[in-house]
């Protein structure tokens, strides 16, 4: 299974845990199943069915360019952080 | 999967230094900026800004100003598109395209000083300014916070009475604050209480600006049929097309955004000013309408970056290493939401592997302009606080600052403060060649009678970005290869394209023309800024010749009968069966028009990181005690750069930052006043560094190639200005024994100083 990084902002849904460990073939599925397992958290990290202005999700090394349709590996490290990049007004 | 590329050294291209494509236009005056657009029927724009840094707008009176002879519109918010308040995704970032309409245009109150409340188009430049300065505005005056502290108070006036903050994922009403973010990771109380040694400090920066040269301007013209036209200076013609269709709520493909030449940006150019306003003008004027900002409104009503305050605590053991690390940052975001915070989180510790961190950071409303970038924005702040407090518990210690930062180096796979793991980086190399540099193993010297001297190192991090960028290319009959590409021409980028494409096909770096086209012309690029420029659109420059080499393959099988898997290009020459047949690339091109005719490739990439960039700079520096002047001596700024494609412009790149964090460090500011007025709005009292002021720059490239890039390029504009502020207050204090906690590091500020001392 991934592992999740929780951002603290989220850790009161999950049980004060700072990392956890979702499954999930794809980031989509990953934020799905970790919404089963500790409900509240998906609302901060989507809106309207893609992640929300403002959260980068990096799968890795690197900030996803695929939002929910990344793929993610059984040994895949999760972090979802501030969004930072060029076109913020 | 994302693809990765082994380094390779036999490079024809990448690695030389060809004379830039648009070098004779710029030196002799020839190329074309904003200010000098000229279109048949083309009339002035001028606004009228509040005196005010906080007040009720209680009534306008446009009425003397549109009697005058010569005006032909005039706006104010009752003009402007009305935009949802939420957050809308840009693809390439987030915008709140209410708040970024009024802050265009003052809707019920203004929140920092200079914020238009009105605009006007007339006939001449003259007319327009006379008739803004006949609208009348009645305001009741409030109070105003410009700092951080002040602006966190009880009892602190609210600047945007609609903002919902966010404490760690809690909403919060009548705040100044938008947003508090904590990462932390490993048991950080107990591993600091289990230190050898706890060192602490506080530190404190004012706001201070990109200062390029060039003035924002805007050209619209708003068509019968409800296209748009705008002419302006930008660092990204599609991120600037988004923000213009956003707060004028029409279509992105109503507008087309023609970038001109650019006289300077460091991530300020990338938030649009004028641009909408001149539309709305020409909607209203039938005309096309130019704007031109004075330097005043560009301090004032311009994004700067953030000032605020950095307090830090660092736990060592007596093995040197770093156990733990606290660090508490607040920063200004202007009068409107969304500051640097996040990125300044992730760069604070990059150049440590700590075990044990936590980082809390908040993003505070004051009246002041909204914030932009500026050159790895929130990094050089938050490496101010970091290195200067290295360098302290080194001297308190007695440890050599340069073998601590060995010993404490991050690697591949360290975690920085967002918890996010390296990937390939080459801060190790730099440290090593910083060690090696003639520089560093040169004496001080000895300086003049009442002069003290003084040495400082510090350390830099950026993570750069990747994103969107497409190319085309056309080939022409003589041999030569039109590019065609959207990345705004900062540093000498068209140059560093065209190497890309030339690397490819073998021919000369002058053979491949580049040009930088509007925005109905080329796929959707993102801003030049993020030291993504070379990186991304590089990238689509190789992808789209290396897909005009598939091209040509099916040209040449055609002329030779075979199948275009047989055929073999190297060098520039198309071979077959070992080379029974050869035609070079310039041969092809003139029999194209018998082989399928024109000759087409395009290419384009979505990137995820342009590969993370450390550096160090090296500073020694003499400081008169009787007056507290400072000045540089020499200086060295070394930096792994990945390859450097041209090695000029990337000296340049260093350079260049180099010199803006000297200024940062040592005479920069928003001087405000109790008003909420900036006192020193002008180039005469916003001093900024000269070449007069300066050595010159001595420069380390560091090429540890980035395995994401097909060259390995890395990114390299944003790092050089994260190290000099530290770099000068650790060579200030090893001159004059005394530590400086604040910005600016002026003469004032060092002999007050030494006289406490």
């Amino acid at each position: 299974m991934a592992i999740v990084f929780v951002p603290y902002a989220l850790r009161k849904y999950c049980e004060d845990k700072n990392i956890v460990e979702i499954s999930g073939k794809t980031l989509g599925e990953l934020i799905d199943n970790l919404e089963s397992r500790y409900p509240g958290t998906k609302a901060h990290l989507l809106e309207e069915g893609s992640l929300k202005p403002g959260v980068a999700a990096v799968v890795n090394h690197t900030t996803t360019r695929k939002g929910l349709l990344e793929k993610i590996d059984d040994d895949s490290e999760i972090h979802f952080i501030n969004a930072v990049s060029g076109g913020s007004v | 999967m994302v693809a990765t590329f082994e380094p390779k050294k036999d490079y024809k291209v990448v690695g030389t230094r060809p004379i830039r494509h648009d070098g004779y236009d710029k030196v002799t005056g020839k190329a074309i900026y904003g200010a000098d657009i000229k279109l048949p029927g083309l009339i002035w724009g001028s606004v009228a800004r509040s005196p005010h840094a906080h007040a009720k707008i209680i009534s306008i009176d446009t009425t003397e100003a549109k009697k005058m002879d010569g005006v032909l519109a005039v706006i104010t918010h009752e003009d402007m598109p009305k935009a949802e308040n939420k957050m809308v995704d840009l693809g390439e970032g987030s915008v709140n395209f209410k708040w970024a309409s009024e802050k265009l245009m003052a809707n019920n109150k203004v929140i920092y000083k200079g914020q238009p409340v009105a605009a006007i188009a007339a006939i001449d430049r003259h007319v327009a300014e006379e008739a803004a300065r006949k609208i009348f505005v009645e305001y009741e005056v409030l109070d105003s916070v410009t700092n951080v502290v002040d602006a966190m108070k009880e009892n602190a006036p609210i600047i945007l009475e609609d903002l919902i903050g966010d404490d760690l994922g809690e909403k919060i009403h009548n705040t100044n604050m938008s947003e508090h973010i904590r990462h932390d990771f490993g048991d950080v109380e107990k591993s600091m209480e289990d230190s050898d040694h706890i060192f602490e400090g506080e530190f404190n920066m004012e706001m201070v600006h990109q200062g390029y040269i060039e003035p924002h301007n805007a050209t619209a013209a708003w068509n019968e049929d409800d296209q748009i036209k705008i002419w302006t200076s930008t660092q990204g013609a599609f991120p600037a097309r988004t923000q213009i269709a956003g707060i004028l709520q029409v279509n992105v493909s109503q507008v087309k955004v023609t970038p001109l030449e650019i006289g300077g940006g460091f991530g300020g150019k990338i938030p649009v000013y004028f641009e909408p306003i001149a539309a709305i003008l020409s909607k209203k004027s039938g005309r096309p309408v130019k704007m031109v900002m004075e330097r005043t409104a560009i301090f004032e009503t311009t994004g700067p970056t953030p000032g605020g305050k950095i307090k830090i605590k660092l736990g060592v053991n007596n093995d040197m290493k770093i156990n733990s690390a606290i660090s508490e940052i607040w920063f200004e975001a202007g009068a409107n939401p969304g500051g640097m915070i996040g990125p300044a989180a992730m760069c604070i510790y990059a150049p440590y592997n700590i075990p044990n961190m936590r980082i809390d950071a908040w993003d505070i409303l004051v009246n002041k302009p909204k914030i932009a970038a500026y050159r790895a924005p929130g990094s050089p702040q938050v490496a101010f606080a970091m290195e200067s407090l290295v360098d302290e518990l080194c001297q308190e210690l007695s440890w050599d600052s340069l073998e601590f930062r060995i010993k404490n180096a991050s690697k591949s796979g360290t975690r920085r403060g967002d918890g996010v793991r390296f990937s390939k980086i080459g801060l190790e190399e730099v440290l090593s060649a910083a060690k090696a540099s003639d520089h560093w193993n040169s004496p001080l010297g000895t300086p003049s009678p009442g002069i003290k001297r003084g040495r400082g190192i510090a350390s830099g991090y950026w993570f750069n970005i990747g994103l969107k960028s497409a190319a085309n290319l056309a080939v022409n009959s003589d041999g030569s290869v039109i590019l065609t590409e959207g990345s705004t021409d900062i540093g000498g980028s068209r140059a560093s394209m065209a190497m890309h494409v030339a690397e490819v096909l073998g021919i000369d770096a002058h053979d491949v023309k580049p040009n930088i086209v509007d925005t109905d012309s080329i796929g959707f690029t993102d801003v030049t800024g993020g030291s993504r420029t070379t990186y991304a659109t590089g990238y689509a420059c190789w992808e789209a010749a290396n897909n005009l080499v598939i091209e040509l393959k099916k040209r040449v099988s055609i002329l030779w009968d075979v199948t275009p898997e047989e055929i073999s290009f190297i060098d520039g020459v198309f071979s077959y069966n070992n080379e029974e047949k050869i035609i070079s690339f310039k041969d092809l091109s003139s029999k194209l028009g018998d082989l399928g005719g024109p000759a087409t490739s395009t290419g384009s990439v979505d990137l995820s990181s342009a590969g993370d960039g450390f550096g160090m700079h090296i500073v020694d520096l003499d400081i008169d005690v009787e007056t507290g002047k400072t000045d540089v001596v020499r200086y060295t700024a070394i930096q792994d750069v990945g390859t450097a494609i041209h090695p000029s412009y990337v000296e340049g790149q260093l350079q260049g930052g180099a010199v803006q964090g000297i200024g940062w460090a040592l005479n920069e500011e928003y001087y405000m006043l109790d008003n909420g007025s900036m006192a020193n709005s002008s180039f005469l009292d916003y001093r900024m560094p000269t070449s007069l002021d300066l050595p010159k720059i001595d420069t380390i490239l560091v090429e540890v190639p980035n395995p994401l890039h097909p060259y390995g390029v890395r990114g390299v504009g944003e790092v050089p200005i994260c190290p000099p502020i530290p770099a000068i207050a650790n060579a200030i204090k090893n001159a004059i024994g005394v530590r400086l906690y604040d910005t600016p590091m002026n003469a004032g500020r060092i002999i007050k100083n030494i006289s406490i001392k």
